[in-house]
């Protein structure tokens, strides 16, 4: 494949890069890391466009490069923390800080957030892009089984979470695997 | 009661939809074509004679330095009462003295879930993968001391009372100790219980493994074991993606439907193995798994799904064998 010319980078660019944005922003809880992530990542796609193969759908294409770039840009954030070189993160707290119009909303929310980044990433792409499981499966470079039961994991997480609160998971299991 | 599932959808949407990304096109795509021209000119005249001199002299270094760490595992029991019961990973840490209940230093599941330590000297692990349920792989135990003889590994346990809990400091051996010697770091975990687990009894998945003989002469004849892979798509030949020996070293399969497999564990072959067209099946552990034969560069190479403890017990995916026939 030819090297992508800078239509089809645009039109890749509008398409996706609210999408990625927002993923970085709900992973990393930093706007300024999002913005990174979302530079670093079209970067990495206009470079690699030639070996992406056009019979598949782009999207968990896209994805899998986003969210390599997430992690890698959180375990050096982390290194950095450790080296007490971590740049002031203004916005860490910027996605619990929206206002909330309920308050069943907001509070699983907040226990959406405090997932691990494992599960984070299932239910971002699933509830959020609206990937079918083997397309995430794609994304994460994840065995369907696996990505199932990360799936079912973060969803069993959430609900021991919100034990007493009004809110039940609906579907898991079984059901869940429907949703291929 | 609200049922979240498309809750979570909206939720995420109502936090989500409104966050823009300021960065524009224009920028991304200088860069894209600055640094393409960068890449193009370092590629050639820089980039690759040095990747090539330095990947030669990691080559070389490792070559001549690799040895992998066995550490003495042949301990005689001493008893230690503190340490019988269930403990549960609470943090990770590079020293003991890092640790503050309080503070943790991480985030979300820890690779190490459980430990029991059971009297006289056996042990129980539980990893996040899985199921995360406690198995027994082998592990033991002696005052101080967790011995794991397959891994060659002895690892030191500190147990310390702070504010109150009790806390094991564990030594975690992995291959960042056993192959690159690195120092190792330790799992911090609660102690949940005292009770004795000598009766656990493991939740086992059981296949169903009575199967009627159909022939595949093409499975028959001497495999030579290569690799290990997560899936097969990952083998490439020539290349072996595991560091030190592996379990399974060969597999002499016959006509009649019966299986020799050699392992790095034992001069003895294991026996119990049958097979049938596209499955290879252990009816002694009710274990079937799953074969694949494929022509890769010249040879002919069987994908064999590995089916052990992590799936019976631990109802992890199985990875594969890769063996090589023999001409």
């Amino acid at each position: 494949m030819k090297d992508i010319s800078q239509d089809q980078a645009e039109a890749i660019f509008v398409e996706h890069s609210s999408y990625v944005y927002r993923i970085a922003l709900f992973l990393s809880k930093s706007p300024t890391l999002a913005e990174d992530i979302t530079q670093d990542t079209f970067l990495q796609v206009f470079r690699k466009y030639n070996s992406y193969d056009p019979a598949k759908p782009i999207t968990p294409w896209i994805y899998q490069i986003a969210l390599n770039i997430t992690r890698k840009t959180m375990r050096k954030q982390k290194w950095l923390h450790l080296v007490k070189e971590v740049p002031t993160n203004e916005g860490l707290n910027y996605v619990e800080d929206k206002i909330l119009q309920d308050e069943l909303g907001h509070e699983l929310w907040k226990e959406i957030n405090k997932l691990t980044l494992k599960s984070r990433e299932v239910i971002v792409l699933h509830y959020y892009s609206g990937l079918k499981l083997n397309e995430i499966a794609t994304a994460l470079d994840i065995p369907l089984g696996t990505c199932k039961s990360r799936l079912n994991t973060a969803l069993n997480s959430l609900e021991k979470q919100l034990q007493g609160n009004k809110i039940t998971i609906a579907c898991k299991g079984e059901d869940l695997y429907g949703t291929i | 009661m609200e049922q979240s599932n498309t809750k979570i959808g909206d939720v995420m949407k109502k936090n989500l939809d409104q966050s823009q990304p300021s960065i524009r096109f224009s920028t991304v795509w200088d860069k894209h074509k600055k640094s393409s021209r960068k890449l193009f000119g370092l590629k050639k005249v820089v980039a690759v004679p040095l990747t090539a001199l330095v990947s030669l002299m990691v080559l070389l270094t490792v070559g001549f330095t690799f040895t992998a760490i066995e550490d003495n595992t042949d301990y005689p029991f001493v008893d230690d009462p503190a340490v019988i019961g269930k403990w549960q990973s609470v943090d990770y840490v590079a020293e003991i003295d890092q640790f503050n209940p309080s503070q943790k230093t991480q985030q979300g599941d820890l690779f190490l879930k459980e430990l029991a330590f059971i009297k006289g000297g056996k042990m129980l692990e539980a990893l996040s993968q899985g199921n995360g349920s406690l198995r027994d792989l082998n592990l033991s135990w002696t005052q101080g001391i967790a011995i794991n003889k397959h891994e060659k590994t002895a690892s030191k346990y500190v147990i310390k009372e702070i504010n109150g809990s009790t806390y094991m400091f564990y030594e975690w051996k992995c291959g960042d100790y056993t192959y690159f010697h690195m120092t190792p770091q330790f799992f911090v975990l609660n102690k949940v219980d005292n009770l004795d687990y000598s009766n656990y009894k493991m939740a086992a998945i059981d296949d169903k493994v009575d199967y009627p003989f159909v022939d595949d002469p093409q499975l028959v004849g001497k495999w030579e074991c290569v690799d290990y892979v997560k899936t097969i798509d990952k083998f490439k030949p020539g290349t072996s993606s595991v560091l030190g020996e592996l379990f399974l070293t060969q597999l002499n399969i016959a006509e009649n439907g019966k299986i020799s497999a050699l392992t790095s564990e034992s001069k003895t072959p294991y026996e119990k193995l049958s097979w049938t067209k596209g499955l290879i099946l252990d009816k002694k552990d009710k274990m079937a798994s799953k074969y694949e034969i494929k022509e890769l560069k010249g040879d002919i190479y069987l994908f064999y799904e590995w089916k052990s403890g992590d799936y019976k017990f631990g109802g992890m995916q199985p990875e594969y064998f890769v063996l090589k026939k023999l001409k």
